[in-house]
């Protein structure tokens, strides 16, 4: 600890503060600077506002449970932020923007201010802020209710918030390793497989079928759910929670005893993301030298495409295959549409199960498709010396990207059919009409975006990337953009009675979107050499 | 750069030198299209050149600035990746893709990722990349920066055989013993400036005239003290001092 507080780790961290703000300065010069840091603020004010919004909620939640002396229920407040706190990141994969710190390492910074440097400067992340929010929210409420509890609960929720950063920390750590190397990354492929399976086996278990479940049934479950609340009880949202009941209580002792209780597990997760970090601080290096992918299977003619087009396919899929975080991101969205896509009927939602998972799993290729260059590195100058023009390099991502898609999309009927049956067959119409329009757009504006704010990615990490910001907002909000233009027009039309032209009005807006991705194909040639030094600048130099 | 004009002949081994931040990897760039000049023209080959000219980039081979490789290719389907960028056929890819492998020394690890590479593995592959669709013009960007003596070797024998083959490389590298054993004519930039263009023999004679030698002396003249002589700066000069070193 005196290490981390010496007068050199104090010149350090002072140091750091300094040279990340005249970094920011710096990058002000440039208009994809002031963007980026346009895209942080508007991140930033964005998920505080949602993240108020919700600790409203559960605040006014909170409060009218401690104002009726309910506060057994508090667990389950607790246990929803820390689904929320630990879930947010994989939703969000694609618009996350941590940072490296592994440049650090040739200077005489102690482990202690290593791992202090590397917890505060993901304070910020999308996750903290809204978890953060969410508990200030229970904390207020709580206090407004029994202003008497104030002290514990504000113990308890910041060795809460404490634990959740630890926790989530840890887990993406791990992953971060675990998906860099092959052996492992199948490792992690089964468990997911398993995980997935066991969500989609506790579906009917919590959901229920159409009939009446019969007694036995009924018994079990609140068997299972008695046995579930023992067992949450003793982990750390039940032990925050358990805190609050005992200082409500009196008990003083055992509203330590759960704050202890919560220590402890922030001290395991803790230690397990010190074992990461001391291998990193070590020098370890997950960057783009992996040791065990290192050993590929050379096959030769993956695909018998020929020319340039098929050269750039076959690469793309290879980088792909051996980018674990990259096939992360794709089946991300995914899992998360297995795992809390609710089966069943519910009330007419459900109808919209197959558009809504379409413009989910689109997600999944927000990296590849809006910063289609990333992964070049230096060898984005290989496309400007070549004598390939630049067009036949976007056809041929396209295309891949186009692959992808088809892909994900089947997979999302799968999902959707599995969990919902078959949709409707105006539904299915209608979803792949908008696709039609949605497809061509997407690629379009991810070919434009691609060449104008192309950010250098990490292929073997889950979250190291400067200047993703602005690419990240801009294409969540072209996405949203499309996915409103399909929900106004398809409302609009039900609302004239016209439902019927929803069809053709898609198909007219698909000729645009076609018609704008042949244009924007055709102009990337001049586009990309009009920015190539900055282009080459962005991707190349950072290596 | 300010008012560069200079002329490479067919079959030429072209030295580029110049100081740190002189530009000579700008003018590289410039000359393989990876940089828009704000004025003037470039001519390679006979034609005028632009990026837009891919039937000249056809004939010509670059090594840039930090290489251009795929890092998580291996360096085996990189060299297949680049000959079918340059539209060779798919066989005479992989022939010369084995080819330039076992002369490069790179054959011996086929699966190792370019990622894991050593930094002189990285630069011969970089060179195999460059003349794998047999290139009349080579421009290479300190090829031999960190590069051992064994590897550098392997270049160098490569690189003279291409121009027994009438190539023109255009070369640039802070290795002065290097360009002086393997170039017949030498350019120095100086500030963007074109300061000395010429075969050595002519550079030797234009410095021993400034500095009052002849004969033996003038022969003596190495590449190293032309170029200190050329860009103002003295081997011998005095260096200041750092008080705390």
């Amino acid at each position: 600890m005196a290490v981390m507080t010496s007068a050199l780790a104090r010149e350090q961290y002072a140091a750091l503060a300094r040279m990340r703000l005249q970094m920011l300065s710096n990058s002000l010069r440039l208009s994809g600077g002031k963007f980026n840091l346009a895209a942080r603020i508007f991140r930033i004010v964005f998920f505080s506002t949602v993240g108020l919004m919700i600790a409203v909620g559960l605040g006014a939640g909170v409060f009218a449970i401690a104002r009726d002396n309910q506060l057994r229920i508090l667990p389950v407040f607790l246990w929803a932020v820390m689904m929320l706190w630990q879930l947010a990141p994989i939703a969000l994969a694609s618009f996350q923007e941590p940072v490296d710190l592994s440049l650090l390492l040739r200077f005489p910074v102690s482990f202690g201010s290593y791992v202090l440097e590397y917890l505060v400067f993901g304070l910020f992340d999308t996750s903290s802020i809204l978890g953060g929010f969410c508990l200030a929210g229970i904390w207020t409420g709580l206090v407004l209710a029994r202003p008497d509890l104030a002290g514990w609960a504000a113990m308890g929720m910041l060795l809460f918030a404490a634990f959740n950063v630890l926790l989530l920390r840890m887990i993406f750590a791990w992953i971060d390793r675990w998906l860099a190397q092959r052996k492992t990354r199948e490792v992690l492929g089964i468990i997911f497989l398993f995980l997935l399976l066991g969500a989609q086996l506790m579906n009917p278990a919590l959901y229920g079928t159409r009939e009446r479940p019969s007694r036995k049934t009924i018994a079990t479950m609140k068997q299972a759910a008695r046995t579930a609340e023992s067992v949450q009880r003793a982990l750390p949202p039940g032990l925050a929670a358990g805190a609050v009941q005992a200082a409500h209580q009196g008990s003083a002792a055992a509203a330590a005893a759960c704050l202890a209780g919560l220590v402890l597990y922030g001290v395991g997760a803790g230690s397990l993301l010190g074992i990461r970090l001391r291998a990193e601080y070590r020098g370890e290096s997950l960057g783009e030298a992996p040791r065990v992918t290192a050993k590929v299977q050379e096959r030769r003619r993956v695909l018998e495409l020929g020319g340039p087009i098929g050269a750039i396919v076959e690469k793309e899929f290879r980088y792909l295959g051996r980018s674990g975080v990259m096939l992360y991101s794709l089946l991300a969205p995914l899992i998360m549409l297995f795992v809390l896509g609710r089966g069943g009927q519910t009330g007419g939602a459900e109808r919209f199960a197959l558009p809504l998972g379409a413009a989910y799993g689109f997600l999944g290729l927000t990296r590849l498709v809006y910063n289609s260059l990333g992964g070049e590195g230096a060898g984005i100058q290989l496309y400007f010396v070549s004598p390939t023009p630049f067009r036949t390099v976007t056809l041929a991502k396209n295309l891949v990207q186009f692959v992808l898609f088809l892909f994900e999309f089947a997979l999302v009927v799968a999902i959707v059919v599995w969990r919902f049956g078959l949709p409707d067959r105006q539904m299915l119409e209608l979803t792949a009409c908008w696709l039609l329009f949605a497809l061509p757009l997407q690629l379009a504006a991810g070919n434009l975006l691609s060449i104008k704010m192309a950010y250098r990615m990490t292929l073997t990490r889950l979250s190291r990337e400067q200047g993703a910001a602005g690419n990240g907002l801009l294409s969540l909000l072209i996405q949203l953009a499309i996915v409103g233009t399909g929900a106004v027009v398809y409302f609009c039309l039900r609302y004239l009675e016209r439902p019927g032209l929803t069809v053709w009005v898609f198909l007219a807006l698909a000729l645009g979107a076609m018609a704008t991705w042949l244009r924007g194909l055709a102009n990337s040639d001049r586009i990309a050499m009009r920015r190539r030094d900055v282009l080459i600048e962005s991707l190349a130099k950072a290596e | 750069m300010d008012d560069l004009t200079f002329s490479v002949a067919p079959g030429q081994f072209f030295g580029f030198l110049g100081p740190n931040g002189a530009g000579k990897s700008t003018t590289i760039k410039m000359l393989t299209g990876l940089l828009e000049p704000t004025a003037g023209e470039i001519e390679i080959l006979g034609h005028k050149f632009t990026a837009s000219s891919f039937d000249l980039k056809r004939q010509v081979g670059v090594v840039p600035e930090g290489m251009a490789l795929l890092n998580r290719l291996t360096g085996s389907e990189y060299l297949r990746f680049v000959g079918r960028m340059y539209g060779l056929a798919r066989e005479t890819t992989n022939r010369r893709t084995d080819e330039l492998l076992g002369f490069m020394s790179l054959a011996n690890e086929p699966k190792k990722l370019i990622a894991d590479y050593s930094h002189g593995m990285q630069k011969k592959l970089a060179l195999a990349a460059a003349v794998i669709h047999g290139p009349k013009v080579l421009f290479l960007d300190e090829p031999f920066e960190g590069v051992d003596a064994i590897a550098a070797g392997t270049l160098k024998t490569m690189l003279q055989g291409m121009i027994h083959r009438g190539a023109t490389i255009f070369l640039t590298s802070h290795v002065l013993e290097i360009v002086e054993r393997l170039c017949s004519h030498v350019a120095i930039i100086h500030k963007g400036r074109l300061v000395a263009n010429g075969s050595l023999e002519d550079l030797r004679a234009g410095v021993a005239t400034s500095l009052g030698e002849s004969g033996a002396a003038e022969e003596k003249l190495t590449l190293e003290e032309i170029f200190f002589n050329v860009v103002g700066a003295g081997a011998g000069e005095p260096v200041q001092e750092l008080s705390w070193l």
